[in-house]
C-alpha cells in the first residue's frame, strides 16, 4: 500500500491537463510518459508540444519502472518546514532505461546505502486519491 | 564573439553591501551607478544605453522602472532577467558596435536578503521540472548532485572541494568590502554542517544587499575618460536550455564550447589568463569550471585544488574578491568589479602581481554559459 504524503507539502497541479495523467497513471502503479505520436519521442516533464518534432500528437505509454542512480544528494536540512520530518531524506537522478531522468527519493534505504550506479525501481506514493508520486527503491539483486 | 579591445569598461560603482534593511533594489542600483558617473566624471544625461537586472525573487531591476525613477531618457534601453553581469556586458558591448548606444550603464541592485525572502528555498531549478514535491528545494540540491557524481567518476574529496571555500576566504580577508572576513579553515570547513550531503553550508553563497553598476564605453571614447580603461577581447555564450532533455545536464559539458569560442575569439588561451573569476553560487560551479575552462583535466580539479593553485599566492588567482562564497552576494557583479580594479592595480594588499589578462566566467543555473575576457591594454 502507498505511503501517504502530507498535505502541507508542494504538490503537482492536478489542474494541469498536460502533466495530470502522469501522477493519474502513478496511482495506478504505471510509470507513464507522452509518447510523440509521430517521432517516438518520449517528453519529460509533460509539454504540449514535442520538443523533438513539434508534433501536439502523444499518447501516454508505460514504461519500464527500472533505471540506476545518476547521482544523489542527502537532504541534512530541511529548506522548508513541510520537509523538517522527513530529515534526513536522500533525493536522486535516476536514469531510468527507458530514456528520460526522474528526480525522486529514494525510500526505505539507509542513506549510506545509496550510491551512484544504484540499480532502482519505481515506488509510488499516493498524495490524493487518485494521484501518487514517483518515488524509487533499491533492485535487490539476490 | 570577438571584440579585440573595441569596447571598455571606464568606471565601476559599488554601494555598501549586506544587511541594508529598508533600502529598495533600485534605489540601490541608482545609487552604485551614482558612484559609477563620479568615478567616471559625466553626467546622467551622457548615458545613452541602459541596461537593467532582474534581481531574483524582487520586482527590481525592469529598466522602465529604473528609468523612471532615476530620471533619464537613454536612446536604448533593456532588462535582463538573469544576472551574473557576463549576459549583460555582452548586450552592452553589442549595442555599442551597432552603434544603438555609445555609453551603456550596467545596473543591479537587490535587497533580497533584508527585503523578500529569496528564491533559493524555491524548488531547485525553476524550470516546469516536478522537483518541489520531492523536497528538491534549493541550489545546495543539484550542486550536491552535481558533486557526488564528481566524486563517484573522478574520486574528488570533500576536503579536496573545501579548498574552494577556504581560498576564498583568504582572499576576502583582504578585502574591506567582503562580508565574510574571519579566520577560516579547511579544519573549520570539515567540521561545518551538511546542507545537502555532500555540500556543506561553506559551499553556498552567503545572500545580501547592494548595488553595482559599470559603465561601458568604446575604446576610442574610454581614452576620455580619467580612469585607466579595460578592455574587453572577446565574449561568448552557450546554451543548454533544454535542460531535463539533456545528457548530464547537472554536469553542464556544453560550458566547454563557450571556453573554446572565448579564447578563440581573444586570440589566446589558458596560459594567457593572469586571473580568473567564477560566479559561485556553489563552490561545485568553479570546480566544474576549473575544468571545462581547461584550467585542468576533466575530473583532476580535486588535486589542482589541493595544490593550493587558486589560493593567494597559488598559480592560477580565482575571485581574489572572496566571490559570493565571502565577499558578497551580487550574483557576479562583483567579479567584474574586481577584475576591472585589479587590472587597474587597485587592490591593495590582495593585488595580484601586474596582471594582464582576466577571464570572468559564469552561469545562469543549468541553462545558460557566458564568459568574457578583459584585459588593461588593447593588444
Amino acid at each position: 500500500m502507498a505511503a501517504q504524503v502530507e498535505q502541507m507539502k508542494p504538490l503537482p497541479d492536478l489542474d494541469d491537463p498536460v502533466s495530470a495523467p502522469f501522477w493519474r497513471e502513478a496511482a495506478q502503479g504505471r510509470l507513464s510518459f507522452q509518447r510523440c505520436s509521430v517521432c517516438g519521442y518520449l517528453r519529460w516533464p509533460a509539454a504540449s508540444l514535442c520538443p523533438e518534432c513539434w508534433s501536439p500528437r502523444a499518447e501516454w505509454a508505460p514504461v519500464s519502472h527500472d533505471g540506476e542512480v545518476w547521482s544523489f544528494g542527502v537532504y541534512e536540512r530541511a529548506f522548508s518546514a513541510a520537509f523538517e520530518s522527513d530529515v534526513p531524506y536522500v533525493v536522486a537522478l535516476v536514469q531510468l532505461d527507458a530514456g528520460p531522468r526522474l528526480i525522486g527519493k529514494i525510500v526505505d534505504v539507509v542513506p549510506a546505502d545509496v550510491t551512484v550506479g544504484m540499480r532502482v525501481t519505481a515506488a509510488f506514493e499516493s498524495f490524493a486519491d487518485d494521484a501518487a508520486l514517483v518515488n524509487f527503491r533499491g533492485l535487490r539483486s539476490d | 564573439m570577438r571584440l579585440d579591445g573595441s569596447v571598455a569598461i571606464v568606471a565601476v560603482g559599488v554601494t555598501e553591501q549586506g544587511k541594508l534593511p529598508g533600502r529598495d533594489g533600485d534605489d540601490l542600483a541608482i545609487e552604485a551607478l551614482g558612484y559609477a558617473l563620479e568615478e567616471a566624471q559625466i553626467g546622467k544625461e551622457q548615458i545613452d544605453g541602459l541596461l537593467t537586472c532582474k534581481a531574483a525573487g524582487t520586482d527590481a531591476g525592469i529598466d522602465t522602472a529604473v528609468g523612471r525613477k532615476a530620471g533619464m531618457n537613454p536612446a536604448f534601453s533593456a532588462t535582463l532577467d538573469y544576472g551574473t553581469c557576463n549576459f549583460t556586458l555582452h548586450l552592452a558591448a553589442m549595442a555599442i558596435a551597432t552603434g544603438m548606444a555609445t555609453t551603456v550603464a550596467c545596473l543591479y541592485g537587490t535587497n533580497q536578503k533584508t527585503g523578500r525572502k529569496f528564491a533559493f528555498t524555491a524548488a531547485a531549478g525553476d524550470d516546469g521540472s516536478p522537483g518541489a514535491p520531492y523536497g528538491f528545494l534549493h541550489v545546495s540540491g543539484p550542486a550536491a548532485l552535481a558533486f557526488q557524481r564528481h566524486q563517484a567518476l573522478y574520486g574528488t574529496t570533500e576536503e579536496q572541494l573545501g579548498h574552494i571555500a577556504v581560498a576564498s576566504r583568504q582572499w576576502a580577508k583582504m578585502n574591506p568590502q567582503a562580508i565574510f572576513r574571519q579566520d577560516f579553515t579547511l579544519e573549520d570547513y570539515l567540521a561545518s554542517p551538511y546542507l545537502v550531503r555532500p555540500l556543506r553550508r561553506p559551499d553556498v553563497t552567503m545572500i545580501s544587499d547592494g548595488g553595482v553598476a559599470l559603465i561601458v564605453t568604446s575604446a576610442e571614447r574610454a581614452a576620455d575618460y580619467p580612469k585607466h580603461a579595460v578592455f574587453l577581447l572577446s565574449g561568448a555564450q552557450q546554451t543548454g536550455l533544454r535542460l531535463y532533455q539533456n545528457d548530464d545536464q547537472l554536469m553542464r559539458p556544453w560550458i566547454a564550447k563557450v571556453a573554446e569560442r572565448v579564447y578563440a575569439d581573444a586570440g589566446l588561451t589558458q596560459s594567457d589568463i593572469d586571473l580568473l573569476y567564477i560566479q559561485d553560487p556553489t563552490s561545485v560551479w568553479i570546480l566544474q569550471m576549473l575544468e571545462w575552462y581547461g584550467f585542468c583535466g576533466m575530473g583532476e580539479a580535486g588535486s589542482f585544488l589541493e595544490t593550493g593553485a587558486i589560493a593567494p599566492g597559488g598559480t592560477l588567482p580565482v575571485n581574489t574578491n572572496g566571490g559570493q562564497l565571502s565577499e558578497a552576494y551580487m550574483w557576479g557583479w562583483l567579479h567584474i568589479v574586481e577584475a576591472v580594479r585589479q587590472l587597474r592595480g587597485e587592490c591593495g594588499e590582495r593585488q595580484v602581481a601586474d596582471p594582464k589578462v582576466a577571464l570572468y566566467c559564469s552561469t545562469k543555473g543549468f541553462e545558460k554559459a557566458a564568459a568574457t575576457v578583459l584585459a588593461n591594454e588593447v593588444p
